[in-house]
This record gives C-alpha cells, structure tokens and sequence, in this order.
C-alpha cells in the first residue's frame, strides 16, 4: 500500500506543480482574504473575478465600520447609479453600498436582499433591473456569475472554490496566468481572446463601487469605432416594439418575496427597468404585474426615450452613462407626482 | 453520485481509507462498511426509497433460508413468490403508470373514453438492477446453485453493492462468495483498477458527452438538418450510447478492483461483432446472460417441440422483455422485437450457435469479409439505437425518411472545430485501443513496461478528460464592449 501512494504521489506530481501557484497568486481571489480585491491606483485587474463574491466579503468586511443602510442591487448597468448621485436623494446619515454583480439575475438578487436583510438595516434601496432580467428566475453557474458561498450559508463552498479551479485549469487561461506570472508579459493574443482585463480600474472601497463620472457625462467619439458602430449600433425599427412577456409563475414568486422583505423592514425603496439602446420596451402585461405589485415604487424606463435616442449616452447596447442614471434618479426621487410625471412626459416626448 | 465527481471521489476515498486500514484483516468489518457505504450511496440519491431496499432484502434473505428448509413443493410456492414479488416491485415502480396510460389509450381508441389518469410513481433509481439481483438470488438458491446466504450482511452487500446498484453490472449471487475471505491491498488489482477507471472515465466524458452535443442538436431540429447531418448523428448516437454505459461499467469495475472485489465484465468490444448473436454476446454482456438464464433457456425448453421455431420464437419473446426492461415505453417494445428479428436469419442458418472469430490480415485489421460483417452489424444495431432515442414510432419514422432525404451527399454540418476535430480523435483512440486490445481482459493493461511510456498514456488521458470534456465554454472576463 505504501508503495501504491507513493506512485499515487509521484504520479499527482505534475498536477500539484500546476496548482501551487494557483493557491500563491490566488488569481480569482476567493480563496486569501483582501483588504480590496481590487487595486486602488487604477491599474488593470488583469484577471476578473466574481462580482458578487467581491461585494459579499467587502460588505462583511467593511459593515460595522460604515454601518451600511443602503443598496443598490442589480446588475453592471446598476454600476452608473452613482452613489455621490444617489445620496442627493437620501437622508444625510445614509450609508450606501453597490451590491451588484455581472449578468444579475431575480435570484441572485432575492439572494442578496435575504442575506443582507440578516445583516444590516434595508433603510433605502434601489433595484435596477434591465428588461431581460424579469425573465431570469435561476442562479447562474461559472466563475464570474455563481451565487457566492456567504449568500447561501456557505452549502456551496466546495463547489463555488472547484469552480474556481476547473476555470484556473483551463488551457488558453493557464497558459496566459502563467505568461503574466511569471514573465509578467500580456500578449495581444491574450486580450484578443479576452483571458485578461487590461481596462483601468476605479474603485471606492466604502462604497463598493467600481463607476467613476465620466468628463463631459457623455462617451468620446473615439469610443466609437466603425466596427463597433457596424456591430452594436445598427439602425433601429421607428416603431417601438416591446418584449414578449416574461414574468411567469416563478418570477413573480421571486418578485413577490423581495416586496415582502422591503415592506417587512420598511424599506423606501425604487425598482427601475433601465433602458436599452435596443429601444425595446418590455411587455405590457409584465408593466401591469410589475405596477400591481411594486405601485408608485416602479419605474420603467425602457423603449423609445430621449435617454435611448443618442448612442453617445451607451459605451455599448446595455450600459449607458452616468448622466443618464442620474437623471433617471432625479425623476424617481421627485416628490412631486404631478412634476414627476411632467419629467417622465418630457424623456417620452410626449406633450 | 455518479463516478465523476467530487462528492464521489471524496465518499471513496475515505471508504477506501477505512477498508484497508481500520477494517484491514476483519472481513466483517469490510463487509459492513460496504453494505454502510452502498446505502450511503443510495441514501444520497434518494434517501426517501432507502426502506424499501433494506425492507425487500430482508423479505428475500429470509426468502431464501425459507426455500432451502421447505420441502419440494412449498420451494415451488416461496420460488413464485420471490420471483413475483421482484417482478412486482419493478412493475409497480416502473411500468404501472405506464399500463394504466395505455390501457386509457386503448380504451379511448376504440371509442370508451375514460378518466383514468396515471399517477406519479417515483421510481429509485436503480430499482431495475436490484430487483434482478433478488430474482436471481431466489432463483439460484431454488436450482441449489448455491445455498442461502446466512450472513444477512454479506447478502444485503451483494444486493445493494454501491458501484454496480445505478446501472449494473448485473452480478450473479456467486458474488458473495467473493465476501466471505478477507480483501487484502493488492497493488496489482488497484493498479488495474485505476487504469480501467481512467478509461472508462475518458469514454463517458470524452466521448460519450461530445458526441451527446452533436446527437442532442440534431434531434433538436430534424427538420433543419441535412440527411448526412442525421447520418452522422446516428453514428455519433451508437458511440454515445457503447462509451456511456461501457465507460460507466469500466469505472464500477474499476472501483470493484480498488476494493479487491471482481466484478462481472458488461462489455467486449461489441462494435466488432460479426453478427447479431455476436452482438449480444458483446453487448450489456450481464443482462443478455441474466435473460438467457432465466428467460430465454426456460422459454425454449418449453418450446423445444416446436425445433427452430420454438428457438425463434423463444428469442423474440426474450428480447421483447430486454426491450422493455430498458424503459416503459412501446418503443422499447418495438426495439427488443427489431433485434429479435435479427435473429431469424441466423437460427435458420444454423450460424446462431456458432462462436465468431475474427480473422486479419497481416496487420492485425479484419479481413475484408469480416469487416463488411462488422459493418453491416453496425448498421443493423444502429438503427435500433435510433428506436432507443426516439419517443415514439412516429419520430423514429420521421428521422428515418429525413435521413433518406436528397441532402445524403452534403457535407453533414460539423459544429465548430474545437468541438468535432476532438470527438472524431477520441472516438478513433477508442476504436483503436480497443481493437488492440480486444483479446485482453480490459483496455489498457500494461501496454508497456516502461513506466514513463504508461504515465505519459494515462496523463494524456487524464489532460484529454479535463480539457475535452463537454462543458460551456469559460468566460473569463465580463466583457465590457
């Protein structure tokens, strides 16, 4: 039996070599812990790591310091509602914290709100969804997008950290985490077949937020290559059309349970479906379940808008700027209705 | 749990830990870590049916010290009663909503409208496996092929034997003898079973699950797909449908092997077949032997007057029964008779009792006459598999007439290349290896006696089973337009 373990080991050897420098440079950071996971000179992240696990550790780590009361879930786009924008609107005490993640879905967010109800105080939140969301009742699985282990008391940890390590072992990544290890060298081949992230990264650690303003709110026209434009902003229909529906049974279930748990800690809260570049508009008849259930706290902002008429507000089809998030807030928070409806009026160019 | 998993890997290893060490040397002790870890195994499957295992070996245990001590006619009675209350749990748990959907349907047709509803059984998984091993036990013991089992432990072991309890092998109760020395570590049993393992684990992920890709796609949109795109999934299904179940029972044995238990062969190399006999010789090796036992022997004992006849229909009978026992379906139904026509040529030959041989050439590959035997075999099995996929008759004709389309001699669609350039590889790896080594016990078996050579082999298995396994492709960075 000895001898058996000892080719057993002998045999494991390479894999063990491979994994060492897993486990030193702990490329996904999820497994050492991080005063921030991100860096906070604005160089590159190089290797992206799973939003969501990013926001639960710095939320736990960071809660009894800034004494967290409000939120923002949701997903990237929900990144542009800027807190400095946001706290206009708040009472001065308010201490608010980005709990968004990649390619959010209803459960994860349901997720979020349940683990930070237990947590901390729900005093205002802010629930941005985009249209193809509503749809979206299952946890995501990969790296970037699985549920972390805090959100579901920790009963995935093993799974959540092999995840981790079958992605690590994948071979164009290998490859390239160990040309930036250890030749600290980034090919064009690397960022062509996006294995790293070379953009600049901002981040505000007491915020959790990952979205500085842009100059002048608007994107440059540099951004806008004839590729891109051919690709992302190709001529839209005149005529609005909107989404089939996309609430059903489970959705609405999850819907509901995130009501429950805003009315149950009295949250003053906003749900607000961002709008696409696509100019689409989602369903009538999820508008309807959507207003029956969330009443005055729903905002839709899809379809044809003055927000969606201008490419120059969109870095690409989902995410638009800052501007058009802080005008978004500045409609949503008017506490006069009639004067709220006149700004809505006014984005729908409707007299 | 299947095979390939963490939880898996984690469950064995500490099983394995404590068999050798802790229980090392007490053969009771093993003996009840195993029966412990087989309803561990079926517990974390489904906890809820656990009962019913534990309940219905004890009924069969006793069942069987009962038949030994009754007299001849009362033997007779208990016989009936374990092989209908085996039957019964099978029929209950997997063929009763099945009946009662068409018996309703019968009934509507011919124009007797009823509100017969089937309702939802749960069926454990496993349930097929298990209860032939219990027929079989009653059976063996009523034959006096062997005598009943005393050690309750040992008997529940080989009943519900965690590595062959989801999809076989179907072991014979001889197994048991196996149970009463004590298993020492032997480095040459657990080598060999690593090495079966390995390659059982390489055929389920690498190319049973890439070909599922194509197969699924394909079945997905009939319609949209060429004549030689459906051709080629048809292929594809056949290698599918050998290297998930083959690969399946090589890591059952494999782990059988570790723990110092053989377990019975399922597959010999079937696609060399010469014949449809060969086939089933080759193919599911346990249940052909199981149904040839206790079902198609009985049957034409019964029906020896009637010669070939009797033989023919004796055969068709038994396959029908093979056909449904995979599923409760008709189409299940219609597969057992398709393969049970295949016989009749060969009974009425006289070839059906005949051992087949391969004969090559002077490179080791089939002769000409013999590979036309094998591919005409393949051919035949294939579009039975084809039945095995289909819901009902009415897909199965529709592929079949789509597959007969004009389009034939189009290049079949081919999905991207870092999908099919590594399947067709791992499929011909598979057919050469196990080419070679069809007269071995198993595939791989010390090919070499130089280690460095046989690592290599195995790490490129190993790497093979980690980068081609069918998974989404990895997003490694949220990509920001």
């Amino acid at each position: 039996m000895k001898y058996f373990f000892k080719s057993i080991c002998l045999f494991c050897l390479p894999f063990v070599v491979i994994l060492v420098p897993y486990f030193i440079f702990d490329p996904f950071k999820v497994i050492w812990e991080y005063k921030s996971y991100y860096p906070l000179d604005g160089s590159p992240l190089y290797i992206d790591n799973n939003r969501s696990f990013v926001s639960a550790k710095m939320f736990l780590k960071n809660k009894d310091i800034y004494h967290y009361d409000s939120f923002v879930f949701g997903s990237s786009c929900s990144t542009y509602f800027l807190v400095e924008d946001w706290k206009q609107y708040l009472p001065d005490c308010a201490s608010c914290f980005h709990f968004d993640g990649y390619d959010e879905s209803l459960a994860m967010i349901l997720s979020k709100m349940n683990f930070v109800s237990q947590n901390a105080p729900l005093t205002n939140v802010l629930i941005c969804l985009e249209p193809d969301m509503l749809s979206k009742d299952q946890l995501e699985s990969g790296h970037l997008w699985m549920i972390p282990p805090q959100l579901c008391g920790y009963s995935n940890l093993l799974d959540f950290q092999l995840t981790n390590v079958e992605t690590y072992f994948n071979y164009d990544f290998l490859g390239a985490c160990w040309k930036f290890w250890f030749m600290d060298s980034i090919s064009q081949e690397m960022i062509d077949k996006q294995l790293m992230n070379i953009l600049p990264t901002y981040y505000d650690i007491q915020h959790n937020e990952t979205r500085k303003r842009i100059e002048d709110s608007k994107y440059p026209d540099s951004l806008y290559t004839s590729t891109k434009l051919r690709r992302f902003y190709h001529s839209r229909q005149t005529q609005e059309i909107s989404c089939p529906q996309l609430i059903g049974e489970s959705q609405y279930n999850l819907l509901l349970q995130m009501k429950n748990i805003l009315e149950a800690k009295s949250s003053s809260y906003r749900i607000v479906i961002n709008p696409q570049y696509d100019q689409q508009s989602i369903n009538p008849k999820d508008v309807k379940i959507l207003r029956d259930l969330f009443g005055k706290h729903f905002y839709d902002f899809s379809g044809v808008n003055l927000f969606t008429s201008d490419y120059h507000d969109y870095s690409d089809p989902y995410h638009f700027s800052d501007r058009v998030a802080a005008k978004m807030m500045q409609i949503i928070y008017e506490s006069d209705s009639a004067r709220q409806q006149q700004m809505m009026d006014s984005i729908y160019m409707r007299n | 749990m299947v095979f390939n998993s963490i939880p898996f890997l984690i469950f064995f290893v500490i099983v394995f830990f404590i068999y050798y060490t802790i229980c090392k040397d007490k053969k009771q002790w093993q003996n009840w870590l195993l029966l412990l870890a087989s309803y561990f195994f079926l517990g974390y499957a489904n906890w809820k049916m656990l009962w019913l295992f534990i309940v219905a070996t004890v009924v069969f245990y006793y069942l069987g010290i009962a038949i030994a001590k009754a007299n001849e006619k009362n033997q007779e009675r208990l016989k009936i009663v374990g092989v209908v209350l085996g039957l019964g749990l099978l029929l209950y748990f997997k063929y009763l909503g099945f009946f009662i959907d068409s018996f309703a349907s019968l009934l509507n047709t011919i124009g007797l409208h009823t509100n017969i509803h089937s309702f939802k059984i749960i069926m454990p998984l496993g349930i097929s496996f298990f209860t032939f091993r219990l027929i079989s036990y009653v059976l063996e013991v009523y034959d006096e092929n062997i005598e009943p089992e005393r050690d309750f432990v040992s008997f529940a072991t080989y009943i519900s034997f965690f590595p062959c309890i989801l999809s076989g092998p179907i072991d014979r109760p001889q197994f048991m003898h196996q149970l009463k020395a004590v298993r020492t570590f032997e480095y040459k049993n657990v080598a060999d079973g690593c090495r079966q393992f390995l390659w059982g684990l390489f055929k389920k992920v690498v190319v049973a699950d890439n070909c599922a890709i194509y197969v699924d796609a394909a079945w997905g949109n009939i319609d949209g797909s060429s004549a030689s795109t459906l051709v080629m999934a048809a292929i594809l299904y056949s290698f599918e449908l050998y290297a998930d179940f083959s690969g399946y029972s090589d890591m059952a044995i494999g782990v059988g092997k570790w723990l110092g238990l053989k377990i019975t062969d399922n597959f010999k190399t079937p696609f060399f077949a010469l014949n449809i006999a060969d086939f089933w010789r080759r193919w599911h090796i346990s249940l052909t032997k199981w149904m040839t036992d206790y079902v198609y022997t009985p049957l034409s004992f019964v029906m020896r007057d009637w010669k070939k006849w009797g033989t023919i229909m004796a055969i068709i009978v038994n396959f029908i029964l093979v056909g449904f026992w995979h599923g409760a379906n008709w189409i299940y139904g219609v597969y057992g008779l398709y393969h049970g026509l295949l016989f009749v040529p060969l009974i009425l030959s006289g070839a059906f009792a005949q051992k087949n041989e391969i004969r090559v050439n002077r490179w080791n590959l089939p002769k000409w006459i013999d590979f036309s035997k094998m591919l005409l075999t393949f051919v035949l099995v294939t579009v039975s598999f084809l039945l095995f996929r289909s819901e009902d008759l009415s897909l199965f004709g529709h592929y079949i007439v789509r597959m007969c389309d004009d389009s034939i001699l189009t290049i079949p669609y081919l999905m991207k290349r870092q999908f099919y350039i590594p399947t067709i590889i791992a499929i011909l790896v598979m057919v050469i290896v196990e080419w070679v080594y069809r007269n071995d016990l198993e595939a791989l078996l010390r090919h070499s006696k130089y280690r460095c050579i046989r690592w290599l082999w195995y790490y490129m298995l190993i790497i093979a089973c980690f980068y081609f396994s069918a998974k989404e492709s990895a997003q490694f960075i949220y990509f920001q337009f």
